[in-house]
């Protein structure tokens, strides 16, 4: 493309022409003290909570404290550019960032600017990051599923749209694994959900190697990532959630779906950690400011479904919380685990055993979920959360060698071959009729008989089977949503005629 | 450096300068260790100073020297603005280019060169976003 210099000029001759702004009335203060991404002001006595400040050098800070004499803010910015004395204007604006459908398919920063060298945001719609969540009267229960394409999570801890589902685990055990599955899933979902990835405190290469991954799955198309890397100053770390937050709202309002992943709170807690501390705000347990539950439960607050005569819209939220040596009570797990609707249980100890997804399903619970299941997943997983408690219970009994009677044996033997159905590759989601073809067979002894090892070709060439040989049946599956006494016969007898060839 | 040698240094700097109360107060803030409290102190009694005379201060900075009939008008009309009595403050600060800018407790009236030409530079910003 030739750049023509007197368009240039042109456009830029409109705008000085359209410039009026001869006096200017501002506030001002200045700057007392700066130092560790904070700065105390002096003046801008009618500052507001929240707002944005300029600062010389084109650094932004953020109003957190008012106090009698002073205004403590946070630097968007170096704080090694602003100086004692330096001038303070208000901006009169609350902090937003931008928002609409200009944003599907880039990575932006805390605050909304481009980082993956695509040019410009075209979007002239802001929203504040910091706003109170729907009430009681714009919102309507939890009605549809989110499938995540995870068969231990679809099946046992399904998750609804507008719910608050806490991934939790030690580091290196998979959470970020199901968070970016599910992204994955959401492609061919009917009334596709927008999914918004934020990354908080984390390292600028793996940023990059999720997008990566989501730009191979074609997840992109769909998808903004907020990155608000470890290199970052910490006040970037603690709006990123707020503003994926903001940008998401945006589709709720419209109607339309939305699910937000925040990767991972504990470091945004420990960065607003390190904020509240350099206000002099006092510490409490573990350091932590005494505000630190209000800090997520205001945002996680802000998932919701909302009611038909607002649109129907909805925005699940997917916190992550990483553990340090499985202790989900310490401060951080305890506070999110008690604001979210339930929670997926990671454990290294399975993860290194080689279940994968580690899912404690005994730990693992969702509160809502339940009731936005599908209808014949819930006919399926019934079973297979009752076989899975009894094969959890004999296993640890089975574990001191003592004999056990026939049907223990089975029991066991049934429970191990669900361990195997129930494991999953990563970056491979599954769609709710296979997941349910392959539980049924579980769950009914098809694989009783199948030794452990081959569990999981069996499912592969179960998958293979049905699609080429019987796809009817099972596009009678997805219409149908159920399985009734014809359906029930059906997919037995195409599992037994897959048993038949199967070596 | 010990907290006495500190009270000692300050004394034989300024027990000439200023008053015996400034030189208590500044000794307390090296007592009490506050001293980096010093430049909101000074802001803070300035502003008590100024509420307690009944006069506001106003730091006028022009590019060019203003004749006395100017220096009366702006006075009359920051009277008007503010409510009372101003004290002005004129000094040349040739880097404005042209105009001038007053600031009156936390409010600056900015209608410099200077100022323009920099929201000039922010419309271009945020016009490209």
């Amino acid at each position: 493309m030739a750049i023509r210099p007197e368009e240039i000029t042109a456009v830029i001759k409109t705008q000085i022409e359209g410039f009026s702004g001869t006096t200017e009335l501002k506030e001002e203060g200045s700057v007392l003290q700066v130092g560790d991404g904070i700065a105390r002001v002096y003046g801008l006595e009618n500052a507001m909570a929240g707002e944005l400040l300029e600062l010389p050098n084109g650094v932004m800070g953020m109003v957190l404290n008012l106090e009698k004499e002073n205004v403590g803010c946070v630097l968007f910015g170096s704080d090694s550019l602003v100086k004692e004395g330096d001038p303070v204007r208000r901006t009169g604006r609350i902090a937003q960032v931008p928002v609409g459908d200009a944003l599907i398919g880039r990575v932006v920063d805390a605050l909304g600017r481009p980082v993956d060298g695509k040019g410009p945001i075209k979007t002239t719609k802001f929203r504040g990051i910091d706003i109170v969540a729907p009430g009681v009267m714009q919102r309507s229960p939890v009605n549809e599923p989110l499938q995540t394409g995870v068969k231990a999570i679809d099946a046992m801890i399904p998750i609804g749209r507008g719910q608050r589902e806490l991934i939790i685990g030690d580091r290196q055990t998979g959470k970020t694994a199901i968070a970016i599955d599910t992204i994955i899933n959401q492609k061919n979902q009917p009334n596709r959900p927008i999914c918004i990835y934020v990354a908080v405190g984390q390292k600028q290469s793996t940023v990059a190697a999720v997008v990566q991954t989501l730009q191979d799955a074609g997840a992109m198309d769909y998808t903004i990532v907020v990155s608000a890397g470890a290199s970052e100053p910490a006040p970037m770390l603690y709006v990123a959630p707020y503003s994926g937050c903001a940008m998401g709202e945006e589709f709720l309002w419209q109607g339309k779906h939305v699910l937000v992943i925040y990767d991972d709170l504990s470091k945004h807690a420990a960065a607003y950690r390190q904020l509240s501390l350099l206000l002099r705000r006092p510490p409490g347990r573990e350091a932590y400011p005494g505000d630190v539950f209000y800090l997520h439960s205001r945002l996680l607050e802000r998932a919701c479904k909302l009611s038909k005569e607002l649109g129907g819209g909805s925005l699940t939220a997917l916190p992550v919380i990483e553990t340090q040596a499985n202790d989900v009570s310490a401060f951080i797990p305890t506070n999110v685990i008690s604001i979210t609707d339930g929670q997926i249980y990671l454990e290294s100890n399975l993860f290194y055993s080689g279940v994968r997804p580690a899912v404690n399903v005994g730990l693992s619970v969702s509160r809502v979920g339940g009731a936005a299941q599908t209808k014949m997943m819930k006919q399926v997983a019934g079973r297979l959360r009752l076989d899975m408690a009894q094969f959890n219970a004999l296993a640890a009994f089975a574990q001191f060698g003592s004999e056990l009677d026939a049907s223990s044996q089975k029991q066991l033997a049934r429970g191990e071959r669900l361990v195997e159905i129930l494991k999953q590759g990563q970056y491979v989601p599954l769609a709710v009729e296979k997941q349910v073809l392959s539980i049924f067979a579980g769950t009914n002894g098809f694989v009783d008989d199948v030794p452990t090892a081959d569990v999981r070709r069996f499912e592969t060439e179960l998958f293979a089977f049905a699609s080429a040989r019987h796809a009817a049946t099972m596009k009678e599956l997805i219409e149908k949503k159920a399985i009734d006494d014809a359906m029930k016969a059906k997919l037995e007898a195409l599992i037994q005629e897959f048993k038949a060839q199967f070596k | 450096m010990s907290l006495a040698d500190k009270k000692k240094l300050l004394e034989a700097l300024l027990a000439s300068e200023i008053g015996t109360t400034a030189l208590r107060f500044l000794e307390l803030l090296v007592d009490k260790k506050r001293y980096d409290l010093f430049t909101f102190a000074a802001a803070v009694y300035g502003r008590l100073l100024a509420e307690k005379s009944g006069t506001a201060k106003a730091v006028v900075r022009t590019a060019r020297p203003l004749s006395a009939d100017a220096r009366k008008t702006l006075a009359a009309s920051l009277k008007t603005f503010a409510g009372k009595d101003i004290e002005l403050d004129v000094k040349e600060d040739p880097e404005l280019i042209g105009g001038v800018t007053v600031k009156i407790g936390d409010w600056v009236l900015d209608s410099s060169l200077r100022g323009q030409l920099r929201r000039m530079r922010e419309s271009f910003y945020h016009h490209g976003n």
